[in-house]
């Protein structure tokens, strides 16, 4: 599904950078997150575009991450469990807590020093992280939030015209708002006001 | 052979946008120049949109073709750094100046401030209270050449001309209920009542006044009823940081430049990005030389030159015109600590609807009146609510150290909590210093060859103990209010910068330790005008555009009534 509509990943890459941002914010049809979002068509638009200066981040990281979980685990990412994908990341982003190590030591018994480059895999999860948080939140125009999933999961009601004295009393539920995109408030408002 | 006009204003934000308002108004020839596009309401009539306004800041120019550098002492190398967003969210360089007509007018979260009379004595209130020996060694405290009284009437200029909604609290020296009884005294109130208050604007208020406080409406550049063709503020929370769709924020892409047009004596160049001024042998200032849209290299000679480039372009601009015989351009730079400060409470706080600014503020520890403390504090600050405008992207930006930045635990979180928040910040100025200034970058140079700014500024022990006896007191406002769960930033902040930048282009009397006199003039470049708060010699608790703006009526009315004594400046018929 995800493959028809790719302008900058490779196949490949797409199904590890939609399983990253899966990790991120988890979800499932009755509780969408970031896969379900489409963060992962979100990204590759952003990288052919807006956020070229990624590129060689995304490139080099995906490959890098790959080599760590066969390394680690004996197998590219997507093929791990949810586990062990966890404890994958939650490797990573200690390596980021600790000020971007060019080295880590893994592997119980042996010590086994296995290269992550200089600080390249936390460097890049970081991004990941914060490129499917806005292709979970952004406006669904950018190819992330469809159906505005993300905005529902907050209870955002998105891009509205306004808001009423009504809406902005403490405790007022804003689920109860219908949620907008930009496209449907051009839709409305396109033809009234000052055009 | 090179063009000549009246006046050229270079920058169309706060002060230049005015500058060209009032110049064209009373008949001169005026060209605006502006490196950014010309923009007017309607561009931004669809502007709900995070991603593009907050997240990728769209109204602010590239690191790549308008580099800047930072390092927090002269001890260390100065890198180009990414404007804070994406991965590097929350880096040095927060959040960058807007280029285009209205400037930072229009990304600005329109908190429209008077600064206080003492603000203009800094240096003297610091003294009389604390003693000449509480001012840190480094610092280059001084007084204001102005004082409040000279600017009232330009505030209310500003008030009244731009647009700016509040709550008086003093009018002619009667306090009036409901405002700032710490206010100082104005002529007149607000054209316009305060805007409708965010969701958890009165709980803050309430708790204020339990604890003894004077909370009241925070004054805004918005529009709370309609205002001379312009809309009422619908409160749709995409504010700060994104410009209105309803032309209800007070910028003046809506408010003065479309008043310079009608005029008919005022022309906008967008995209001419001005690289000199000209001087004669005399050292006037003749002109500007900039590249247009085209990037052809063009001249424009005027008899008055206007820079409001914002502080740190202004700098630039002077330094790589080779105008600083006394050293002192860039020198005391100046910014805020704000001190940011989140809790959540038990009800829905609904913080993507309304402005920020739709939120009460109380004034009773800022400034002057900080309280008798240990720990060393000489200036306070207001406590500010913030009661709006955080969508769905920031909010994952600004979360307790100890949740869950991914996962299960992270969704849940966000889920949980993001309607729920609530946040206050204060403003605690920094004191000019011998060590925080900017210069050239001796290395890094923008796309036309020209040295970027570089920024030396890190935080000092006074910042740190202003924002630790504030943070104390809004502990005790969260307390009141029922906050669930609180969380602060570090006492030093990751930004350096942040739009609030000042001092860079001193004004005072004395040519030898200041740049410009109290009218913008540079002293050692008649002719030339450097406005905006790269003219403040010491920094309010408060944000700076009121006072910007007010500067910057106060210089018109200067450059117009030197025009009237020598009757040669304009050219062009009035009317």
């Amino acid at each position: 599904m995800i493959s028809d509509e790719l302008v900058f990943f490779n196949e490949s890459e797409a199904r590890t950078v939609d399983a990253v941002a899966a990790r991120i914010i988890p979800g499932d049809d009755a509780d969408p997150g970031a896969r379900e979002a489409g963060a992962v068509v979100y990204i590759d638009r952003a990288l052919a575009g807006a956020y070229g200066d990624f590129e060689k981040l995304y490139r080099r990281g995906l490959w890098e991450l790959d080599h760590y979980c066969r390394t680690k685990h004996g197998g590219p990412f997507v093929e791990l469990d949810e586990e062990h994908q966890d404890e994958v990341l939650s490797h990573i982003d200690a390596a980021t807590e600790s000020q971007l190590p060019t080295q880590l030591q893994i592997g119980a018994g042996e010590r086994q020093a296995v290269d992550l480059g200089p600080g390249v895999l936390a460097e890049f999860f970081a991004a990941v992280r914060q490129h499917t948080i806005e292709g979970t939140f952004c406006d669904p125009a950018y190819g992330g939030n469809r159906d505005a999933v993300g905005w529902r999961l907050l209870g955002f009601p998105g891009a509205q015209w306004g808001y009423s004295a009504e809406q902005m009393r403490l405790g007022f539920d804003a689920t109860t708002i219908p949620v907008s995109t930009l496209k449907e408030l051009r839709g409305e408002r396109r033809s009234d006001g000052d055009r | 052979m090179s063009e000549k006009v009246d006046a050229i204003v270079v920058g169309l934000g706060a002060s230049g946008a005015i500058l060209a308002e009032q110049l064209a108004g009373a008949g001169l020839h005026v060209v605006g120049l502006d490196k950014g596009p010309h923009f007017t309401g309607h561009d931004f009539r669809f502007k709900h949109d995070e991603l593009r306004y907050f997240t990728r800041q769209a109204l602010s120019p590239h690191m790549g073709t308008d580099p800047m550098t930072w390092r927090s002492s002269d001890r260390e190398q100065a890198a180009v750094l990414p404007w804070a967003v994406g991965a590097q969210a929350m880096g040095p360089l927060f959040l960058p100046p807007s280029s285009g007509s209205g400037g930072g007018t229009v990304h600005w979260a329109a908190w429209s401030w008077r600064f206080r009379p003492a603000e203009f004595q800094m240096r003297t209130a610091i003294a009389e209270r604390f003693g000449e020996s509480a001012i840190p060694e480094d610092s280059t405290l001084v007084d204001w050449p102005i004082g409040y009284d000279d600017l009232e009437p330009y505030y209310d200029r500003v008030e009244w001309q731009q647009g700016v909604s509040g709550q008086a609290g003093n009018v002619n020296g009667e306090l009036q209920p409901g405002g700032n009884p710490f206010e100082a005294p104005r002529r007149r109130d607000y054209p316009m009542p305060p805007l409708r208050q965010g969701a958890a604007s009165e709980r803050f208020a309430e708790a204020c006044r339990a604890l003894g406080y004077h909370p009241f409406p925070a004054p805004a550049g918005i529009a709370s009823e309609d205002f001379e063709g312009r809309s009422a503020c619908v409160y749709c929370g995409f504010c700060r940081d994104f410009p209105c769709h309803v032309n209800a924020k007070t910028s003046t892409h809506v408010t003065s430049l479309p008043r310079a047009l009608a005029s008919g004596n005022f022309e906008i160049r967008p995209y001419a990005r001005v690289f000199r001024v000209n001087r004669d042998p005399s050292g006037r200032a003749t002109g500007v030389a900039y590249f247009d849209a085209d990037g052809t290299e063009r001249e424009l000679e005027a008899g008055v030159i206007v820079l409001g480039c914002y502080a740190l372009e202004n700098a630039r601009l002077l330094l790589v015109s080779g105008i600083n015989e006394n050293g002192q351009v860039g020198r005391h730079f100046m910014t805020h600590n704000y001190g940011w400060f989140t809790g959540t409470l038990p009800e829905w706080t609904n913080p993507f609807m309304g402005p920020a600014v739709a939120c009460n503020v109380m004034d009773d520890i800022t400034s002057e009146l900080v309280p008798d403390n240990d720990e060393g504090v000489l200036w306070g600050s207001p406590i500010i609510g913030f009661a709006g405008d955080v969508q769905p992207i920031e909010a994952t930006l600004n979360m307790p150290e100890d949740a869950p930045t991914w996962g299960q635990g992270f969704k849940d979180w966000l889920r949980e909590n993001y309607r729920r928040t609530f946040s206050m910040y204060s403003q605690t100025p920094t004191f000019p210093s011998s060590h925080f200034y900017c210069d050239l970058d001796p290395t890094v140079t923008d796309r036309f060859g020209q040295p970027a700014l570089r920024i030396t500024h890190g935080w000092v022990e006074h910042d740190v103990k202003a924002v630790t006896l504030i943070q104390k007191l809004k502990r005790s406002i969260a307390e009141e209010m029922g906050m669930q769960r609180i969380w602060e930033a570090p006492l030093e902040p990751p930004y350096h910068l942040s739009t609030h930048e000042v001092g860079t282009h001193r004004m005072g009397e004395d040519p030898r330790a200041s740049v410009v006199d109290h009218f913008g003039q540079c002293h050692e470049c008649p002719g030339l005008y450097a406005l905006g708060g790269g003219q403040f010699p010491t920094y309010g608790s408060y944000n700076p555009t009121e006072t910007i703006m007010a500067l910057a009526y106060r210089t018109a009315d200067h450059i117009l009534e030197s025009a009237g004594a020598s009757s040669s400046l304009a050219t062009a018929k009035s009317g």
